[in-house]
């Protein structure tokens, strides 16, 4: 058997504004008032229920994202949708992926929120850690020719603040910081797992396969897919001496499935080209603003592209979209062939945006849609159908009578020196006879 | 774009290969380019230089593709210009900056006043005035930058532009446009300009269009106030792209101030 491990990815977007061509941009300029609180909330409500489904219906794991200041994703504070899904679930895989660490002066920010996540949902965050899109840079007013220095930068600086005792100094080239002291510390050790999303970018992809951080791969063609994969296997076999599992590789592919392929299609073809169309409808000068990426690997990009005649986003028909593999449409058993033969090509071991929401889909779609992937497509690639969290053993005690048997008792009780007397055990010592009972407790200097 | 084929020298100024030409005789001028047109040899410049050691430099990082690594500031720009002048053994020179150039100028003679014998402003930027923004050209589409500089009428000058429809012309600019982010991209003006620009006791000129759609033209107006011996002057029908709209007016107006200066 095949496995597979089955993501629900939700950008939560707003798709309730101009179609593309009435539009400079879905990023940065279009403006605020298409939004309508009134639905966001509404679309808020359905977006999170939608993945809270998805541990009953036995999803692996639920991503969230950070985007800012565009239709496409309205998820600016992806820390919060976590927060709200780590209370309403119990044991599904939570993944922000990820944070946009350069657009943060101060990087500690993500290590303690994604620390208080850990805590909250028992250890079952994911910390992806993400650049942020070329326009993030124009609408944060960060500087695009600083911010890979400062991705790497802060992505050790959190991992660091993780692992290494406190207080220590981190003096960067970017980031100062010299009481480097995080609390709370997260809950998984060594800490919670980071992935990098990334597009087919050679230098993510090497730096993923060098600290062997699991690699998801945003919506591309099957063509440019295969290479980045056999990139990541080709650097982490010969320059770094290891054979990656195929669960460091996912793939983010929008998977649509129904009754048949007929009818499969009918129902995902408006919201998929809704979303190549207007929701990826971002101009050049907005989504590589100068010196995010450095003129060689523009000009590398672009001379590919040219060569291959890759088009656009925008500009792909429905039928080009299916034939390069952008998305996967159709009935139970063509989704499954279609994985099949994902696995046999990429050799990777996850997938997002299985079976979920896309672009413009309305809240029962996405249901019927999720159903199906969970019932006819998933128990293919698993053993009794079960999700990864079903057989790993929870992070923490599930009740306090398992934690009081199983936990080491703490270092240190706490204790008060009131008045210049005899410390007292703030725990019991008001309890007089217990005071008297337990003269350690007060003796202890 | 259309880049005048020139014949230029390469400068080693402190490590830094520094493209330079220079043409022409008489008192040095060194011309300090702006975000536009950074490596086209203008109209302005074959005047400037039929009248002047015309000492026209490339600034770092415009011609390599993107910032160096030690470029991380207006200061950076400054030392390295002071060093250019050690090495070519000019003396006191008249300044003369266009748009970001005229920013980076400033800096140049704040800090070493007694290099600079006049300053000539042209459409500058720089100055904190919220109430009259500039256009954001680094972050808006190349169309709506061209029409801007030339308020809507480039009238062929748009060549001078990069071109999206080819490659190489196309990162050629996208390089440039690096530079230009990695000194005003977080700040496209500094606040303690205006403080600078009332200690600059030099003769100075500021020159602005008719009309600017990039810097509005009160830059150009408070520029001109609080530099202690500065002027105002207008060249007529022109926008920001002035220095490739009329050369030989902006030259004049130039060369009149420069008359005056002292040698």
């Amino acid at each position: 058997m095949n496995r597979l491990e089955f993501y629900l990815f939700h950008l939560m977007p707003y798709p309730f504004i101009p179609p593309g061509e009435d539009m400079e941009s879905i990023w940065i300029t279009l403006p605020n008032s298409h939004y309508d609180p009134q639905l966001g909330h509404k679309l808020y409500h359905e977006y999170l229920d939608q993945m809270i489904l998805g541990e009953k219906l036995g999803y692996d794991g639920v991503l969230v994202n950070e985007h800012h200041q565009t239709n496409y994703a309205v998820n600016p504070a992806p820390n919060l949708s976590a927060a709200y899904l780590a209370a309403k679930t119990d044991r599904i895989r939570i993944g922000v992926i990820g944070n946009a660490l350069p657009l943060h002066r101060n990087p500690l920010r993500v290590a303690e929120e994604i620390a208080i996540l850990d805590l909250l949902s028992g250890g079952r965050i994911i910390s992806g850690h993400v650049r942020a899109m070329g326009a993030e840079y124009i609408s944060a007013g960060a500087d695009p020719t600083l911010s890979k220095g400062r991705f790497w930068e802060a992505n050790d600086l959190i991992v660091r603040a993780w692992t290494e005792p406190g207080p220590f100094a981190f003096h960067g080239e970017h980031y100062d910081i010299e009481y480097v002291n995080t609390l709370p510390r997260p809950l998984q050790q060594p800490h919670p797992p980071v992935w990098l999303p990334g597009s087919t970018s050679a230098e993510t992809i090497d730096n993923a396969a060098q600290r062997r951080y699991p690699f998801m791969l945003t919506p591309t063609s099957n063509w440019l897919s295969k290479g980045a994969f056999e990139r990541y296997y080709r650097v982490a076999e010969e320059e770094f001496g290891y054979t990656p599992v195929p669960q460091q590789l996912g793939r983010l592919v929008h998977t649509h499935v129904a009754e048949t392929d007929e009818q499969a299609h009918r129902e995902a073809m408006p919201h998929i080209m809704w979303f190549f169309r207007n929701g990826l409808k971002i101009p050049p000068y907005h989504m590589m603003p100068p010196g995010y990426t450095t003129s060689a690997s523009m000009k590398k990009t672009l001379e590919g592209k040219k060569k291959a005649g890759v088009k656009g986003f925008t500009e792909l028909s429905y039928e080009e979209l299916l034939e390069g593999g952008y998305v996967i449409v159709g009935s139970p058993q063509t989704v499954i062939e279609k994985y099949e033969q994902m696995i046999e090509d990429f050799r990777i071991g996850m997938v997002m945006s299985a079976g979920g929401h896309l672009g413009s889909m309305p809240n029962w779609m996405v249901i019927k849609n999720m159903h199906l992937m969970a019932e006819e497509v998933m128990p293919h690639f698993r053993e009794n159908g079960r999700p990864v969290w079903a057989d790993a053993a929870p992070a923490v005690a599930a009740t306090l009578s398992e934690a009081a048997a199983t936990q080491p008792k703490p270092e240190h009780r706490p204790r008060v020196r009131i008045d210049g007397e005899e410390y007292l055990d703030a725990l019991t010592g008001y309890i007089p006879e217990i005071r008297e009972q337990l003269p350690s407790l007060r003796n202890d200097p | 774009m259309s880049t005048a084929s020139v014949d230029r020298d390469l400068l080693p100024v402190q490590g830094v290969s520094t493209l330079l030409r220079r043409e022409g005789s008489g008192r040095p001028v060194l011309y300090l380019h702006g975000a536009f047109f950074p490596m086209t040899w203008t109209g302005l410049h074959d005047e400037l230089s039929a009248r002047f050691d015309l000492l026209a430099p490339v600034h770092p990082g415009y011609v390599e593709g993107g910032p160096p690594d030690w470029l991380l500031g207006f200061d950076d720009l400054v030392l390295h210009y002071r060093a250019l002048l050690d090495e070519l053994d000019v003396g006191q020179v008249d300044l003369v900056g266009y748009g970001l150039g005229a920013w980076i100028a400033a800096n140049v003679a704040s800090f070493h006043p007694d290099r600079v014998r006049s300053l000539v402003a042209i459409a500058p930027m720089g100055l904190w005035m919220p109430d009259a923004p500039m256009l954001d050209f680094l972050g808006c589409s190349p169309e709506r930058r061209i029409a801007a500089v030339f308020n809507g009428d480039p009238g062929g000058h748009e060549t001078l532009f990069p071109d999206p429809g080819d490659i190489d012309s196309f990162i050629d600019g996208y390089g440039q446009d690096g530079v230009t982010a990695r000194l005003i991209w977080e700040r496209r003006y500094d606040t303690r300009l205006a403080r600078r620009l009332g200690q600059l006791t030099a003769p100075a000129l500021v020159l602005a269009p008719s009309e600017d759609r990039v810097v509005p033209l009160a830059h150009a107006a408070r520029w001109a106030e609080l530099l202690p011996d500065g002027r105002l002057v207008t060249i007529a029908d022109t926008g920001h792209g002035l220095v490739v709209q009329a050369p030989d007016r902006v030259a004049r107006a130039i060369g009149d101030f420069l008359e005056e200066v002292p040698a």
